[in-house]
């Protein structure tokens, strides 16, 4: 692999829906107690040298390949058809510069789009549809090189051109913009991206987009690795914006050729027979048939659904469901919980009200008790989070500082400021899902009993995030899920005052904090690992500090699964060692390369 | 004919009206049309899309309309840019599952229906009426929502023959998993319909069984059975067949309930998600395509009663 | 279900109006029904009323140890409890509390401006029967689903936008108002088809031949004769309208939580059904009894009053 510099991962332009986050909230004693060691193991390796990330690996209790260690039992055979369920449709599909990509949508895409770079077990970036990417000297230019041999699905090569093409393209998309601040751009405003040869690559940094201003980003690669890595046919992105194609009819160079689409009923996707990746084995890759993506918005129903065969796959985080296939010997149950999301309560700082002093946030955070919100609303199945970093995550720490459960403390800073500027009321939103629900109207007691009034708005999953994205009106607090991903420079264009344009912002909350803009603009630069690591620290101390954010758990994830599917975790590394990891970043992806059904 | 054509005009009157509020609902004190037209986040190109698309959303809101209708008319419904779907594509997709579900709720009802109304009206009183008055007064009860729930997870969860995430067989693709899907769901909604038409049907059977010119077909000697079924339950289908027209309306609100809860792609699902996101064309053309569907059967029942019942053509011809 | 398809077995034939006196008198089914009905309303609205200060009823405020569905129904719940440890059966009454509220206030209104156009409608006939009953058309024609989430949406937004005029916009409110519009078409319909029958009667041709003005016989004549019709279509009427929320809770469209309404409380705990299945199933059947105390009752108050409604 050749990405020199530390191995940390790193996503971008990934879209977090508010669905799931339901029982996530706060109480993990019981789990604490019972695992305990779990969180020690976690946070030793961390402050050991990165190297030992992969002794992490066998005492945390995760990921795929870690629970179907084994051999497959089974030749892996050909044919065969997949049914998967997820959560949401996507809004705009399915070209990379507007799609807006949650986690079902990227484990959709990810089958009939190829990213540049992918990460492996060990968490480093390596090359997928490139060959490798180098950094020059001080790591602000990088140089990718082109893997030959590769076409799309309409037949046309994949080349140096195309890839600058769709990186340019989509790099200009609202969505992955904030993220890319620091790629250089030429006067005209296009990224300097360009092609130097048939297929190489050269990519320019300059802060805040700058080619005056060089800007060192160790850990550019791991973008590549996201959204606006995964590459498109540059004659199909043409017809399209020239309205002669559709926008659905997605052309990449993936294992799977998009056949049909009913937006919110199903996707349909059918084998590549010319897909360019093999198995270790020599088997042409993939192995299935077909597969149909439907959407099931009811995580209980997905789960029903599941036991009843209708679908063989399902992605959720819900832990009223999760919990119940926890054991069931007739089902596969993978978690995706390291390096996992935090679940947390969203805040809009910039509107004005209460919510934008320091003592009100940090008493309703007071005021929720987290073990018993996780007893109540999930019988205490997930961990209460102090932070937005979980365990494992560069930055993640035992105690941050924050501010125990003390609900009288709590009750006296709310009837402070209530004295001095009248009553509090806040307006919650939150998707209708019945978990999401039973958690606003948790919050909405808890909150009353300190004396603040709640409004529950019911909103719709891809409205509720509008709203949050354009600062709507109503938008005040919300339940996140966010923030998965190893390093802190992932995290960059969430909570950067720089992400925030007018009647436009990937950084929710607002967040206008030059203590963490200081940070994050170090860690980015940062190639030494152990420095990084305490910025992130910082970061994490700041946010407990200021209560930014109310966290309440850590996300846990799980990929269950019909016994007839095979070979989950197992889709090779190009470079025939190892495989690729699933759930990347996008906690509930799965890739389908090697997968195959039995029975 | 002349009466046809006057109903039509009411109709399409009506149709005007009602489209016409829709649009100024979704429309009116709008900051920024091009883009809630578009939909969400929408990226530079959508936008500039849209906007070539409907240049005239500056325009005054009886000027939008007017564009709307003509549009509509030629056969244009509009279009979700956030799904990158055409209105017509979403048709195309959807109104088969939504249709269905009305119709085998339809077919369900009457099949249950008509012979109970019938047998309790000729056997009135007797046990079987008392207990079908009973049931049906139940079923009445029972919300659709309710019943379906029932269903549901009575059923559906637990026998795997029927599944939990519905999806949209055509019967002649393959009838029994078109059965599968969509027995459950219509019958949800066929319940209640049977047990509104049984009652209606009874009612109205008692009433013809003592008409004279029942009683002059038994004095003939004609069998029960004939009087019955060839010319009481005639008589009596007039009301029936009202009824039917006038639960379209209250089927298309069964028919979205339903579909939510047994996960069928249909028209209804879309309306729901539609008003939930503020896809304001899309939910112009559902509103016009449902309000017309409605619309045109109840002009066709109008009709139907010309045709069937002598006198009201008599009477008609007279106004 | 609509209004117009009320459970009365009396059913207006399309020319004729005399009614064979046998067909009267139906003895469908034994009165022990009705009086289950009266005896379920009774107990209910005690309970909704007096829910404060009657002790076996709760708060619906969490109960400690009570959360995730700890609880089935037993001595301790008599209908178990939540999500949250709320106990359900004292949101079941809470909930009537509110459910009904909406309800009757919502077809009070509908009878008030339906009833009066449908009045208007069916006495005076000519021009204004013809702009009145294109009016009830409209209204009939937009599937009622649609318009009822429409102007929720509608309302939401506008108590966001102007808080100052539109803050007492409640959902409470919203809902109120869209049930009420849309029961004005249906009674409008009805009450103009008894108008109109009421209308040809000997007593107001008597009234007419008199010289009486048509304030006073609409007023003196008409309306009295149509009170206790009227009544029988309320009842039907708030059990039609508690399905109607039943349905819109369940789409979320309904009043907001932690408010309880039925439909939200059946909507609510829906998903989890398979492991507490009292937390949905319970709601149901209060929701059930009381749509069929209401229906019992109405269908009997018809039966009495004979009831004419439009088929034409």
């Amino acid at each position: 692999m050749s990405g020199g510099a530390m191995a940390r991962l790193s996503h971008t332009g990934r879209r977090r829906s508010a669905t799931k986050v339901v029982g996530l909230i706060i109480g993990a004693g019981l789990i604490a107690a019972a695992c305990g060691s779990k969180s020690e193991d976690v946070t030793t390796t961390t402050a050991a040298a990165p190297e030992t990330t992969a002794a992490a690996e066998t005492t945390t209790t995760t990921i795929a390949p870690a629970t179907t260690a084994a051999p497959p039992e089974v030749e892996p055979v050909y044919g065969g058809r997949l049914v998967v369920a997820g959560e949401a449709e996507v809004a705009n599909p399915w070209t990379p510069e507007s799609m807006q990509c949650d986690s079902y949508c990227q484990m959709r895409a990810r089958t009939f789009y190829d990213p540049l770079v992918v990460t492996n077990e060990d968490l480093e970036p390596v090359g997928f549809l490139l060959e490798s990417f180098t950094p020059n000297e001080d790591f602000t230019v990088w140089t990718l090189q082109v893997r030959e041999g590769v076409t799309f699905h309409d037949g046309t090569p994949l080349d140096a051109e195309t890839v600058a093409f769709n990186l340019r393209t989509a790099g200009k998309g609202i969505l992955l913009a904030g993220a890319l601040r620091d790629v250089a751009k030429g006067p005209d405003g296009e990224f300097l991206v360009t092609a130097t040869g048939p297929m190489t690559v050269e990519v320019q940094m300059g802060l805040d987009g700058d080619p005056s201003q060089p800007r060192p980003w160790p850990t550019f690669p791991y973008f590549l690795s996201g959204q606006w890595g995964l590459m498109a046919s540059k004659q199909w992105l043409e017809a399209v914006k020239a309205g002669t194609a559709n926008s659905v009819d997605a052309v990449g160079t993936g294992p799977f050729i998009v056949d049909s689409y009913a937006p919110g009923d199903k996707l349909v996707v059918k084998r590549n027979e010319n897909y360019w990746l093999t198995a270790e084995n020599g088997d042409q890759l993939p192995y299935l048939d077909e597969i149909e993506f439907r959407v099931i918005v009811d995580s209980q129903t997905r789960g029903q659904a599941l036991k009843a065969g209708d679908v063989d796959l399902i992605a959720t985080s819900d832990p009223n469901v999760i919990k119940e296939f926890d054991g069931d010997e007739n089902f596969n149950l993978s978690d995706q919980n390291r390096f996992g999301e935090t679940s947390y309560l969203l805040i809009h700082l910039a509107k004005e009200g209460p919510l934008q002093d320091q003592s009100v946030r940090c008493a309703l955070g007071q005021a929720i008790d987290k073990l018993d919100a996780i007893e109540v609303l999930s019988s205490g199945y997930v961990d209460p989070a102090n932070g937005p970093f979980s365990p494992g995550q560069e930055g993640y720490l035992d105690d941050n500082g924050s501010l125990p459960y003390d609900p009288d403390a709590a009750a006296a800073a709310i009837e402070a400021y209530e004295a001095a500027n009248g009553p509090i009321t806040i307006n919650y939103s939150t998707t209708p899902t019945a978990t999401n629900l039973a958690t606003a109207q948790y919050i909405q007691e808890v909150w009353g009993a300190v004396g603040v009034d709640v409004n529950i708005d019911q909103i719709e999953q891809s409205t509720l995030i509008t709203n949050a994205l354009t600062g709507a009106e109503n938008f005040e607090v919300f339940l996140w899920r966010n923030h998965a991903g190893l390093g802190v420079d992932n995290q960059n264009f969430w909570w950067n005052s720089k992400s925030i344009l007018p009647g436009f912002a990937l950084n929710f909350g607002r967040l206008a904090d030059p203590v963490i803009d200081e940070l994050l603009f170090e860690a980015r630069g940062e190639s030494d690992a152990d420095v990084r690591r305490g910025y992130a620290e910082d970061i994490n101390r700041r946010f407990a500090e200021q209560c930014w954010i109310l966290p309440l758990s850590f996300t846990k994830w799980g990929v269950i699964s019909s016994p007839k599917v095979q070979n989950l975790g197992r889709s090779p590394q190009t470079s025939g060692e190892g495989f690729l990891r699933d759930g990347q970043g996008f906690p509930g992806q799965v890739w389908m390369h090697a997968v195959f059904v039995d029975g | 004919m002349r009466y046809a054509l006057q109903r039509l005009g009411q109709f399409a009157i009506v149709f005007v009206v009602v489209t016409f509020i829709v649009l100024v609902a979704t429309r009116i004190g709008s900051e920024d049309p091009v883009r809630d037209l578009a939909g969400g986040i929408a990226s530079e190109s959508v936008l500039a899309q849209v906007e070539a698309d409907y240049p005239y959303l500056d325009k005054p809101l009886v000027v939008q309309y007017g564009y709307w209708l003509t549009d509509f008319v030629r056969g244009d419904l509009g279009r979700s840019y956030a799904l990158s779907q055409s209105a017509v594509e979403m048709f195309q997709q959807r109104l088969p599952a939504t249709f269905f579900i009305g119709f085998w709720a339809i077919v369900l009802g009457l099949a249950i229906a008509v012979p109970l109304g019938v047998y309790s009206a000729y056997r009135r009183d007797g046990w079987f009426d008392r207990i079908t008055s009973q049931v049906s007064f139940g079923l009445i009860s029972f919300p659709p929502l309710v019943i379906a729930i029932f269903l549901m997870y009575l059923i559906a969860v637990r026998f795997s023959f029927f599944p939990v995430d519905s999806d949209y067989v055509a019967p002649w693709d393959s009838p029994i998993r078109h059965f599968q899907n969509f027995f459950l769901p219509s019958l949800a909604l066929g319940l209640g319909l049977a047990a509104v038409w049984s009652r209606l049907l009874r009612a109205d059977m008692i009433l013809t069984l003592q008409s004279d010119f029942v009683m002059l077909a038994r004095a003939k000697g004609m069998s029960p059975r004939r009087v019955l079924w060839g010319h009481a339950l005639r008589a009596s289908i007039l009301s029936l067949v009202t009824s039917v027209a006038l639960q379209m309306s209250g089927l298309v609100g069964g028919a979205v309930v339903v579909e939510q809860l047994f996960a069928l792609p249909g028209v209804g699902d879309r309306l729901v998600f539609a008003i939930q996101s503020n896809d304001v064309l899309t939910l112009q053309a559902i509103t016009a395509v449902l309000v017309g569907i409605v619309v045109l059967v109840n002009l066709g029942v109008d009709l139907l009663y010309g045709i069937i019942d002598p006198r009201i053509r008599a009477a008609r011809a007279m106004r | 279900m609509t209004l117009t398809d009320t459970p009365s077995d009396t059913v207006d034939r399309p020319v004729s109006s005399e009614v064979p006196p046998a067909a009267k008198r139906q003895r469908g089914r034994p009165s022990w029904g009705l009086w289950i009905g009266v005896v379920w309303l009774v107990t209910l609205t005690f309970m909704a009323v007096f829910a404060d200060q009657l002790p076996f009823i709760r708060s619906t405020s969490r109960v400690k140890g009570a959360g995730n569905f700890a609880f089935g129904p037993g001595a301790e719940f008599w209908f178990g409890s939540d999500q949250l440890g709320r106990d359900v059966f004292a949101r079941c009454i809470y909930g009537a509390q509110i459910s009904l509220r909406i309800a009757v206030f919502s077809i009070l209104t509908g009878l008030l401006v339906g009833g009066s156009l449908g009045l208007a409608a069916g006495y005076f006939r000519g021009w204004v029967d013809r702009l009145v009953s294109t009016v009830i058309d409209v209204l009939l024609a937009f599937p009622a689903l649609i318009i009822a989430l429409l102007i929720v949406q509608r309302t939401d937004s506008l108590q966001v936008s102007y808080p100052d005029t539109f803050g007492w916009l409640s959902r409470t409110w919203a809902i109120t108002f869209v049930l009420a519009l849309l029961a004005i078409a249906p009674l409008a319909r009805i009450v103009r088809a008894q108008t109109m029958s009421l209308r040809e009667r000997e007593f107001v041709l008597a009234a007419r031949s008199l010289g009486a003005s048509n304030r006073r016989i609409l007023v003196r004549e008409i309306l009295p004769n149509l009170v206790p019709a009227m009544t029988s279509v309320l009842f039907i009427g708030v059990a039609v309208l508690l399905v109607a929320e039943g349905a819109l809770a369940f789409l979320g469209y309904s009043v907001k939580s932690p408010t309880p309404t039925w439909g939200l409380l059946v909507s609510e705990s829906r998903q989890r059904i398979a492991e507490a299945w009292w937390a949905t199933i319970m709601p149901c059947v209060m929701m059930f009894m009381t749509v069929l105390s209401f229906n019992l009752i109405g269908d009997r108050l018809a039966r009495r009053f004979d009831i004419r409604e439009a088929t034409l």
